[in-house]
C-alpha cells in the first residue's frame, strides 16, 4: 500500500467532508459510520506497519543473498541513491553510484571458483515510524573462505535505515558493526582478527563514524531503540492516517480483510518452515513427512525427487532410523526466509538459509551450509509443503573447515531407495561456483 | 519520542437511503452498520494476533541482543515480576529480582564484558503459539552461541528455548525463560571430541536456585528433547491415509 496515496486522499476527503457534513439528516447512523471509518483507518494504518515490517525484513535478507555470491550490482539497487554503506571500519561510502563501486572493489561481479562469503541476515528487530522511515538491527553471522588462502568464522551487528521510495522499501543506511573475526583453524581464543581499515585503492566518503576495535576489545553497538518493556513500541503513535468516506466502507473493510490475511499467512509460513527444521533436527520423520500436501515433493542435495507424502516419508529415511539420536547432533537451523505470497493467498515461496551442526560423539562433526528454494500451497486453511528443494554450498568436516575443502558433488541417488524422478536440476558445492536460481526479481528494480 | 498527535479527519458524507420510507432506510442503515462493526471487530482481533506475535519476536530478539552485551538491567526489565528464569540443569529463579541476581552470577556480578569476553548468543527459528485469549503465548527458539575468553577459551553452545510470554497493561513481557543446553563444547575439537564443558551448570554451584530443574536432561554427549509447546501444523503422517507406494 502506498502512504502517500494516503495522504493525498486525506486533503481531498477533509475538503469533502467540510463540505457535506452540515447537509447530513442522518446525524445517528453517521455517527456509527464515522466513527467505523475512524476505526478503519487506525486498521488501516496498522495493517501498512506490519506490511512495512516483513517488507524491510525480505528486503535485508535478499541483500545478504545477493552479498554471498557477488552479485553487487543487484545488491546496490537495493539502495536509495544517497544512501550511505559502512562496512566495519572501511569508512562511509555514500550514494548508488559509490556503494556499487565500493563492492565491485571487493571481487569479481557473480559466484567465484573457490570462493565462500555466506554473509547470514538474523535475528531482526524492525520499526516503523510514521515519517516513513524505519530502522532495523540484524545479527549478522559469517562463513568466509577463499580456497587455499583463509578460512574464517565472523559475527556483527547491523543498525540500518530504510525508506519507503515511490512505494518500495529501500536502504537508506547500512552500518555494520563489525564484532568478531577469527581464522578457522585457530578460533576466537587464540586470533582475534582487527576490523577491517578504510581502503587505499578506493578510499571512502567520509572516514568510519564510530570508534571502536573488534573482540577482544568491548563495545557496545548502539540501538536505535529502547528497551521494548521500559519503552514499548506504539506503530501508531505520532501517525498521519486518513479516515475514509463511509460511503466506501464495504470495499475498503474487505480489502483490509485480505491484506491481514496475507500478513497471517506469511507468519505461518515461517513459522511452518521453523517446524520442519525442528522435526529434521531431531530426526521425527512422521511429523516431517506430516506437513508436506499430499503430492509435495522433497529433494535434497542431488538424491532426486520423492513425490507424494509416502515417497517424503522414504526420502527421511536416508537421514537415520526415526527419532534415533543419541549422542548425535543433527541440527538443521532454517532461517533468512524471504517470503513471497501470490494475492490470493494460497500459493507461496520461499527462499531460505540452511545451516547445520551435525555429527556425533566419538565420531566426526561436520558443518553443513545450503540454500532452500520451496513452494507452499494452502489447503483447507493451512499451509503445507508443495516443493521442498535444498542445494548445499558446502559440507565441511569440523576439524578442517573450508579452507583446503576437496571439491566432490553433493550426495547423489541412493540404489537402495530410489528417488520417483532424477534431481531438477544439477549444482555444484564450493569450491565450485554455484548460484541457487532466486524465485524472485529484485525488489526494487524488477530485474531478474 | 515523537510527539504524539492523532490527525483525524472525520468525513460526514450523505448516505443514500433506499428504502421505502425514511423509518425503513434507517433500519437498514442500522443493521448495516452492525454488520460492519462486527468485521471490524473481527479484523482488529486478527490483526491483534500479528501485532502481538511481531511484538514477542523483538522481545525475544532483544533480550539476545542485550545478554550478549551482558546489559543485565536492560535483561531482567523484559522479565514479568513473578518469572521464572531456567538455565540449563542450573534449575528454576523465580521473581525478576532473583532473576536479576541469576543473571548478574552469569558473569562474576558485573554488568557489561570483560575485555577479551565473547558473549554471542543469536536468537533463531521462532515458532510463537498464542493463547486463545491473547493475554500469553508460548515460543520455541534456538540459540547459536559463540563465547569464550580470548587467550583462554572458545566455546560453541546451541540449544533451544522453550518460553512463555504474558501481556500486562497492553506490553508483552517473558513470564518464563527455559533454554535447554544441548551443547557447550570447546572450539578445537568441538562436539565430536567434548563433552559439555559444564555439565549444564552455570551458576547453581554457588547461586543455589529456587526449585529443582524441571527435567533431568543429562548433558552433551547426552540428548534430550524438550517438549514442544506447539501441536504438528498439520497433522502427523499416517501411512493408512498416504496412499502408500509399494
Amino acid at each position: 500500500m502506498n502512504i502517500f496515496k494516503l495522504k493525498h486522499v486525506a486533503v481531498v476527503a477533509s475538503a469533502l467532508g467540510l463540505a457535506v457534513s452540515v447537509l447530513h439528516s442522518d446525524a445517528q447512523n453517521n455517527d456509527v459510520s464515522t466513527r467505523l471509518a475512524t476505526e478503519l483507518a487506525a486498521l488501516e494504518y496498522e495493517i501498512f506497519t506490519y506490511e512495512a515490517e516483513n517488507e524491510i525484513e525480505n528486503l535485508q535478507r535478499i541483500f545478504g543473498f545477493y552479498i554471498d555470491k557477488n552479485l553487487w550490482t543487484q545488491a546496490a539497487d537495493l539502495f536509495t541513491d544517497d544512501a550511505t554503506f559502512e562496512l566495519g571500519g572501511s569508512g562511509v561510502y555514500i550514494g548508488k553510484a559509490r556503494i556499487l563501486q565500493y563492492l565491485q572493489s571487493l571481487g569479481d561481479e557473480g559466484p567465484q571458483e573457490g570462493l565462500l562469503n555466506d554473509q547470514m541476515q538474523l535475528q531482526p528487530v524492525v520499526h516503523v515510524y510514521p515519517d516513513g522511515k524505519a530502522w532495523g538491527r540484524w545479527h549478522l553471522f559469517s562463513q568466509e573462505a577463499r580456497h587455499g588462502e583463509y578460512a574464517r568464522w565472523g559475527t556483527g551487528i547491523y543498525e540500518n535505515a530504510y525508506e519507503l521510495q515511490d512505494g518500495v522499501w529501500k536502504i537508506s543506511a547500512l552500518h555494520l558493526y563489525s564484532t568478531m573475526q577469527t581464522p578457522y583453524e585457530e578460533g576466537w581464543a587464540v586470533t582475534a582478527l582487527p576490523r577491517s581499515l578504510p581502503s587505499e585503492s578506493l578510499p571512502p566518503d567520509l572516514p568510519p563514524t564510530s570508534e571502536y576495535e573488534n573482540y577482544p576489545a568491548v563495545s557496545v553497538p548502539p540501538f536505535h531503540y529502547q528497551n521494548p518493556v521500559s519503552v514499548p513500541y506504539d506503530p501508531l503513535a505520532g501517525a498521519v492516517f486518513t479516515v475514509p468516506e463511509t460511503a466506501i466502507l464495504q470495499s475498503r473493510l474487505a480489502e483490509l480483510e485480505s491484506r491481514t490475511s496475507l500478513l497471517a499467512d506469511a507468519d505461518a509460513l515461517e513459522r511452518l518452515h521453523t517446524i520442519y527444521g525442528y522435526y529434521l533436527a531431531r530426526n521425527q520423520w512422521d511429523d516431517l513427512a506430516g506437513i508436506f500436501a499430499e503430492e509435495g515433493s522433497i529433494e535434497i542435495a542431488l538424491r532426486g525427487v520423492y513425490r507424494g507424502r509416502a515417497s517424503v516419508r522414504r526420502n527421511l529415511d536416508l537421514y537415520g532410523v526415526q527419532g534415533e539420536l543419541e549422542a548425535t547432533l543433527h541440527n538443521h537451523m532454517q532461517y533468512q526466509p524471504v517470503i513471497h505470497i501470490d494475492p490470493d493467498g494460497q500459493t507461496a515461496r520461499m527462499r531460505s538459509r540452511a545451516f547445520s551442526m551435525m555429527g556425533s560423539y566419538g565420531g566426526a562433526g561436520t558443518w553443513m551450509g545450503g540454500t532452500y528454494e520451496n513452494i507452499f500451497v494452502k489447503r483447507d486453511g493451512v499451509w503445507q509443503i508443495l516443493k521442498d528443494q535444498q542445494m548445499n554450498t558446502y559440507f565441511a568436516n569440523y576439524d578442517t573447515g573450508w579452507e583446503n575443502l576437496v571439491w566432490r558433488p553433493a550426495p547423489g541417488i541412493n540404489q537402495n531407495n530410489p528417488p520417483d524422478e532424477p534431481p531438477s536440476m544439477y549444482f555444484e558445492m564450493y569450491p565450485r561456483a554455484f548460484l541457487p536460481p532466486f524465485h524472485y526479481a529484485n525488489p526494487v528494480t524488477g530485474r531478474e | 519520542m515523537k510527539q504524539l498527535f492523532f490527525l483525524i479527519l472525520p468525513i460526514l458524507l450523505l448516505t443514500s437511503a433506499c428504502g421505502d420510507s425514511p423509518d425503513a432506510g434507517r433500519g437498514a442503515d442500522a443493521a448495516e452498520s452492525a454488520a460492519l462493526q462486527a468485521r471490524v471487530d473481527a479484523l482488529k482481533t486478527r490483526l491483534g494476533k500479528i501485532r502481538d506475535a511481531n511484538e514477542i519476536k523483538r522481545l525475544q530478539r532483544s533480550f539476545g541482543y542485550y545478554m550478549e552485551e551482558a546489559l543485565w538491567d536492560e535483561v531482567a526489565a523484559l522479565f514479568a515480576e513473578d518469572a521464572t528464569i531456567e538455565w540449563a540443569r542450573d534449575g528454576v529463579y523465580r521473581g525478576r529480582n532473583r532473576i536479576r541476581e541469576f543473571l548478574y552470577a552469569l558473569n562474576s556480578g558485573e554488568q557489561g564484558l570483560r575485555e577479551g569476553q565473547l558473549n554471542e548468543y543469536l536468537q533463531l527459528m521462532p515458532v510463537v503459539t498464542l493463547s486463545e485469549d491473547g493475554s500469553t503465548a508460548k515460543a520455541r527458539w534456538r540459540a547459536i552461541m559463540l563465547t569464550g575468553q580470548y587467550g583462554e577459551q572458545a566455546l560453541w553452545g546451541e540449544g533451544p528455548f522453550e518460553n512463555e510470554y504474558v501481556r500486562e497493561d497492553g506490553i508483552w513481557k517473558i513470564s518464563r525463560l527455559h533454554w535447554h543446553q544441548s551443547i557447550l563444547v570447546p572450539y578445537e575439537g568441538g562436539w565430536a571430541r567434548h563433552e559439555d564443558v559444564n555439565h549444564g551448570v552455570w551458576v547453581s554451584d554457588t547461586l543455589p536456585p529456587d526449585a529443582a530443574p524441571t527435567y533431568d536432561e543429562g548433558w552433551w554427549p547426552t540428548t534430550f528433547l524438550p517438549p514442544f509447546s506447539f501441536a504438528n501444523p498439520v497433522g502427523r503422517y499416517n501411512p493408512a491415509s498416504a496412499g502408500a507406494r509399494p
